[in-house]
């Protein structure tokens, strides 16, 4: 029973996207398993991939553990983004195309393509905004998909301003026990998937809201400009430490939208204000909001995120392991559960489930 | 200086006029120019003698490609027509080295081109990787055809502990090599054919030949390229010279700005003496802004400015871009500045937050800038060089001393300079002290200038005390502050609160909250007008008070006490 | 363009050819003599202490790359496992050419040099917020670095004119730091955290990092931590900009922050052109 149904890969080559960052719910989710198992399936689909890290990846040793770290190999032809300072002889292997911008403690970002196989150390730049510039850079440049590499926890990448799609890696290392994981992976994805406001004239006022970068409420039924509803922009250009300050000023808003970081802390109070009167709440995109649990308040974005698939790395960085049919089918029962049936694959065993997943058949 | 500062112009003019001929050029070469890479690096290298690594070289070869792109669109306007140093060298023969058969986007690769060995080097270990996939692919199908197991992308195949007969079979397989275990899977990888073992060790070592081969070619071509060095520096300068000259040019353009008329210091007339002035006037490669340069005591102009012919100084329409921006983004209109100075002081008086700082620093800021070579943000300019500038700093706070001492402390760098032509702004000395002799202070200090100052200098001084111009006998400005109707404190409806008091059901304000700044900003005229015997004295500092939102009992008793309208 | 400061502030280091080893690139274990590959190990199997364990440790010193395993000392832990010393032999050298270690390099500045270039490049102090964030009660190395008394005889941060320094102290909450350093328009937020391999350490320390990012404060923060086990690979790995270990003295800290100003500033300016 050779395996020949639908791939992760596959998901990736038929979405159209041209740019998907792999991020992970923790350290040792296999972040970078993943990006090689599509390096390698992607390149042989004949596509041009675009190599790049939010942080660091491919060292030989975890910077952190001290354990072996699986390295990225960049086929001929794929694009690479990287350090000067970690590229050392891998150099002579690529044509450069663009040294660029500034990495810091690592020196200048080099671009460039390779003209054979190259094990690579991808160092990538200090700044989400600046990681958006180089991935469009590399698809200037010729490459047909960007992978961008999360770093650690780290979500930023994921961000609709930086890339198309997200894959979201998860594993033993969130929670070995795989109920708790699976919780915790379904507030993951639910937080992930936030969607727009349901209501379009608040949809389409919360995107005009967070180019100004301050909190605004939006109102209804004051005959402004944008239908039935107006914005009202108020002079805070964040929540953090004014949680309570900002509810004060809310009035009768509808919703009220935030250009920065959703804190826990402001979220409990926008509940507890929701209590006398609803109030949305709405946050630039699904990375800036930090809440640690379900908010009990209803919260969208203006900006949704694409996620892909989940990936599964059934062993921690300690050598146990689950039984990686089990884990695919736990985690995939107990995000259709919530209402998310996004495919789960575990790259390694080649356990997968896209049951109830719509849109998955190959034309 | 006059002259040198004349030409500067003379070529800024120039570009700003191939400008207006064809605007899609120069925002080519302003493309151009953004793509440059820093070559200074790579430049110092090449001098020491170093081997440049492929990045440094591709930066090279991006210049090489940028100076060629440049050199062809100055070409379409008749390069002569460009000042001379803003005109590269052609790099041609280091381009050719650089990019062997390459015109397109600038890229930089050890191509086989440099080096026949490399390029055998490099096709066998290519055909013996080929050699290597298939000899594995060939392993792999067995592999999968006898285990109905797919390897995955990551090269392991996993089998599950309950297929018994499949486990067995695979670890009977001298093709694979069992790697990990958990409590349901087994790992296996593929392990290398004896041939395919053999092909690794060739291709280790043909890897490290490719290396040092690849290391060889960097060496012989940093050796290459030094020979090109004069002409890539040459070149690295012009581009260098362009990008600040187009820069200039688009400032100019995006400010609107003016060439000033530069006169010779006192000898204004104020009918276009600007080219007079130009004649050869001696007065050392200082520049206008750098200290400790004396001025020629053969061009000292004539003293007792005050009955000259013309103003020293005039601006029409100034405006200060930071300021205009910061205005612009709030939504408020900007009043530029206006002002003729023809004595060696002059007062400004005004409202609090009625822009006299503001006209302070544009006044200074337009002098540095055309002093600097820069276009001027105004509609006219007229000036003599000055010899240095001083900014009295306002609030500025020194650590250990008061905002007196410090003010004390910061006016004698002026004070020190007598005998150089000074362009001088103060700022409301001796506001941090005792009034009347905060008033006293100032007045003396004025008075000093007036009495002493045989270089022509300028001294504009803002102040509250109104008297201070008429005491001196020089010219008063002042802010035209408030407008009439928002004058009328009691019946006004006042600024409203700010947005602190929160928002009232019913109001339909959807513009940013502001606070009584706003409505400030919106009320109060900018402009300085000249002060003639019956000009009235505006008294705006009650309402500015209550506009920022000070309790309204204590600016009726201040009414009171000033005894306004009785 | 850039300046020469910081233009290349970074280095691969080759190791071998520096101080250990001068003579060779293969090195192994020093036991008795130079280069024996002799070697102690200690660890503990889950196994009862006896002969079956003792074959067990030398079966799991033999994984571990060690020729002629021996136990040293067996001492039983409770009933169902066994404490081990052992001695072993090492045959495969480390090969010190293909190792390469990415280092950071800056100049070490003086006090007045980087007063001087901060005043140059800011004509201001540059604002530095440091704060021991989470749960995190030690303040130990934060105060080393920040303290006007500062660290072995080096001063602190705040015994420099360029630098003004606010010490925010421990257990911040990371929205909190991100607040204040938003207040005073920060330009460099000195975070220290024990981070130990529990994930909650490191979780706090990218929490900070995205917080900064959904800020749209992380391009204008040089982003700094440090702590016990704190290198730079790591650092950059968690999304900080420079990350210092133990023995980080003031003056290391400061020389980068300067360095790295000055380096943005002259960027900045480019792009601004």
């Amino acid at each position: 029973m050779i395996e020949t149904a639908l791939h992760l890969a596959d998901v990736v080559a038929h979405s159209g996207i041209r740019s998907v960052a792999i991020v992970g719910t923790a350290k040792n989710v296999g972040k970078t398993v993943t990006m090689n198992y599509l390096v390698s399936e992607l390149s042989a689909k004949g596509l041009t991939v675009g190599l790049v890290s939010s942080g660091r990846d491919g060292e030989a040793i975890d910077a952190f553990t001290g354990r072996p770290k699986p390295s990225v190999v960049a086929p001929q032809g794929a694009w690479v983004a990287t350090a000067e300072g970690v590229l050392g002889e891998a150099a002579a292997g690529l044509e450069i195309a663009d040294v660029s911008g500034h990495q810091g403690l690592f020196g200048r970002l080099v671009l460039g393509r390779a003209a054979e196989p190259v094990a690579l150390e991808l160092v990538g730049p200090r700044s989400a905004r600046e990681l958006g510039v180089l991935v469009n850079k590399l698809l200037d440049l010729g490459a047909d998909i960007v992978l961008v590499d999360g770093a650690l926890d780290r979500m930023a990448a994921a961000s609709p301003k930086v890339t198309d799609a997200t894959i979201l890696a998860t594993g033993a290392s969130l929670d070995m026990d795989l109920e708790t994981m699976a919780q915790q992976l379904g507030f993951i994805v639910w937080l992930l998937s936030r969607p727009e406001h349901p209501v379009k004239g608040i949809a389409s006022l919360a995107k005009q809201a967070v180019e100004k970068d301050r909190v605004c409420f939006i109102h209804a039924g004051r005959g402004g400009m944008q239908g039935r509803y107006t914005l009202r922009p108020i002079n805070y250009p964040t929540v953090l430490g004014v949680e309570d300050e900002i509810l004060e000023r809310a009035g009768d808003a509808a919703a009220v939208v935030v250009p920065g970081a959703v804190s826990q802390a402001f979220l409990d109070s926008a509940r507890s204000w929701a209590k006398q009167r609803e109030l949305a709440v709405i946050a630039s995109d699904a990375v800036g909001i930090f809440a640690s649990k379900r908010p009990g308040v209803s919260l969208y974005v203006t900006r949704p995120l694409n996620l892909l698939a989940v990936t599964v790395n059934p062993v921690t960085s300690l050598g146990i392991s689950h039984d990686p049919r089990e884990m695919v089918r736990v985690i995939s029962a107990a995000l259709r559960d919530i209402g998310y049936a996004v495919p789960v694959f575990d790259v390694v065993s080649g356990e997968k489930s896209t049951e109830g997943v719509s849109g998955m058949a190959v034309g | 200086m006059e002259q040198s500062l004349g030409h500067e112009f003379d070529r800024l003019e120039a570009a700003l006029g191939l400008w207006r001929k064809n605007p899609d050029l120069f925002t080519e070469m302003l493309g151009i120019l953004e793509s440059l890479k820093d070559p200074l690096h790579a430049i110092s290298l090449l001098q020491e003698g170093q081997v440049l690594s492929p990045a440094e070289l591709f930066i090279l070869a991006n210049l090489c490609a940028c100076v060629r792109r440049i050199r062809h669109l100055q070409d379409q306007t008749g390069i002569s027509k460009w000042p001379a140093n803003t005109v590269p060298p052609g790099l041609e023969p280091a381009e050719v080295l650089l990019a062997p058969g390459s015109q397109g986007q600038p890229r930089f690769y050890i191509s086989d081109a440099y080096s026949a060995s490399l390029a055998e080097t490099r096709r066998l270990r290519k055909h013996k990787q080929e050699m290597w996939h298939r000899e594995m692919a060939k392993q792999a199908r067995a592999v999968e055809t006898a285990l109905g197991v797919r390897i995955s992308g990551t090269g392991e195949m996993a089998i599950r502990k309950t297929g018994r007969a499949q486990l067995e079979k695979a670890r009977l397989m001298p093709e694979l090599g069992e790697t990990r275990q958990t409590l349901s899977h087994v790992y296996f990888k593929l392990k290398p054919t004896r041939d395919a073992v053999n092909l690794e060790t060739e291709l280790n070592l043909l890897k490290a030949k490719q290396r040092a081969q690849e290391t060889e070619v960097l060496r012989e071509l940093s050796g290459k390229l030094k020979q090109h060095l004069p002409v890539v520096e040459a070149a690295s300068q012009a581009l260098g010279e362009l990008d600040f000259l187009l820069s200039k040019a688009e400032l100019a353009r995006a400010t609107d700005a003016t060439r000033p008329e530069i006169i010779r210091p006192g000898a204004g007339d104020g009918s276009g003496s600007g080219k007079a002035g130009l004649s050869a006037k001696h007065r050392g490669p200082g520049e206008g802004l750098s200290p400790g340069k004396g001025m020629d005591s053969g061009i000292q102009p004539e003293p007792g400015r005050n009955s000259s012919p013309g103003p020293d100084l005039i601006l029409q329409g100034a405006f200060h871009p930071i300021v205009l921006n910061e205005v612009k983004s709030r939504g408020g209109t900007y009043q530029p500045v206006s002002i003729e100075l023809d004595s060696i002081v002059s007062v400004i008086t005004g409202p609090n937050m009625g822009g006299k700082t503001v006209a302070l620093s544009t006044v200074g800021l337009c002098v540095a800038m055309a002093q600097w070579g820069l276009m001027v943000p105004c509609n006219y300019m007229k000036f003599g060089l000055y010899d240095f500038i001083y900014f009295q700093p306002g609030e500025e706070q020194t650590p250990g001393l008061s905002s007196f001492a410090a003010e004390i402390v910061s006016l004698k760098q002026p004070l020190a300079r007598a005998g150089e032509r000074g362009l001088v702004l103060l700022d409301e000395v001796g506001r941090g002290t005792n009034p009347s002799q905060g008033r006293a202070l100032y007045a003396a200090l004025l008075q000093y200038y007036l009495e002493n100052d045989t270089a022509g200098s300028t001294v504009i001084a803002t102040t509250h005390y109104h008297g201070l111009a008429a005491t001196l006998g020089v010219p008063h400005w002042q802010v035209r502050g408030l407008a009439t109707e928002a004058l009328g404190l009691k019946d006004s409806k006042g600024p409203e609160a700010g947005e602190g008091a929160g928002w009232s059901e019913g109001s339909e304000r959807t513009e940013l909250a502001g606070d009584g700044l706003d409505w400030l900003y919106r009320h109060m005229d900018y402009t300085l007008q000249k002060v003639g015997p019956d000009t009235p004295t505006p008294q705006d500092a009650l309402v500015v008070a209550k506009a920022l939102g000070l309790d309204a009992a204590i600016i009726d008793k201040a009414l009171k006490f000033h005894g306004r309208g009785g | 363009m850039e300046t020469g400061i910081g233009h290349r502030n970074c280095q691969v280091t080759s190791g071998g050819r520096a101080s250990s080893a001068p003579h060779s690139d293969l090195v192994l274990p020093y036991g008795d003599e130079l280069n024996d590959g002799l070697m102690q190990v200690s660890f503990t199997l889950p196994v009862a202490a006896g002969a079956l364990a003792e074959e067990a440790a030398r079966q799991a010193m033999k994984l571990m790359g060690l020729e002629d395993p021996q136990v040293a000392e067996a001492a039983a832990i409770g009933n169902n496992a066994t404490f081990f010393i052992g001695y072993g032999r090492l045959t495969r050298p480390v090969e010190l050419s293909k190792l390469r270690v990415a280092k950071p390099m800056w100049q070490e500045l003086d006090q007045g040099t980087i007063n001087r270039l901060l005043q140059e490049t800011l004509a201001r102090p540059l604002v530095v917020v440091g704060a021991a964030t989470g749960q995190d009660a030690h303040t130990l190395g934060l105060d080393a670095i920040l303290n006007y008394k500062g660290f072995a005889g080096n001063r602190g941060l705040e015994a420099y004119s360029a630098f003004k320094v606010v010490n925010m102290g421990s257990q911040v909450p990371n929205e909190s730091l991100v607040a204040k350093a938003r207040e005073l328009t920060a330009d460099a937020i000195l975070v220290s955290q024990v981070v130990t391999e529990r994930n909650v350490h490191l979780a706090n320390l990218t929490n900070l990092v995205e917080l900064l990012e959904a800020e749209g404060l992380r391009d204008k923060v040089v982003l700094v931590v440090g702590g016990p086990r704190i290198t730079h690979a790591l650092a950059v790995e968690l999304g900080y900009d420079a990350g210092f270990g133990p023995g980080t003295r003031p003056q290391d800290v400061a020389s980068y922050l300067a360095q790295e100003i000055a380096r943005r500033h002259v960027e900045l300016g480019h792009l601004h052109e």
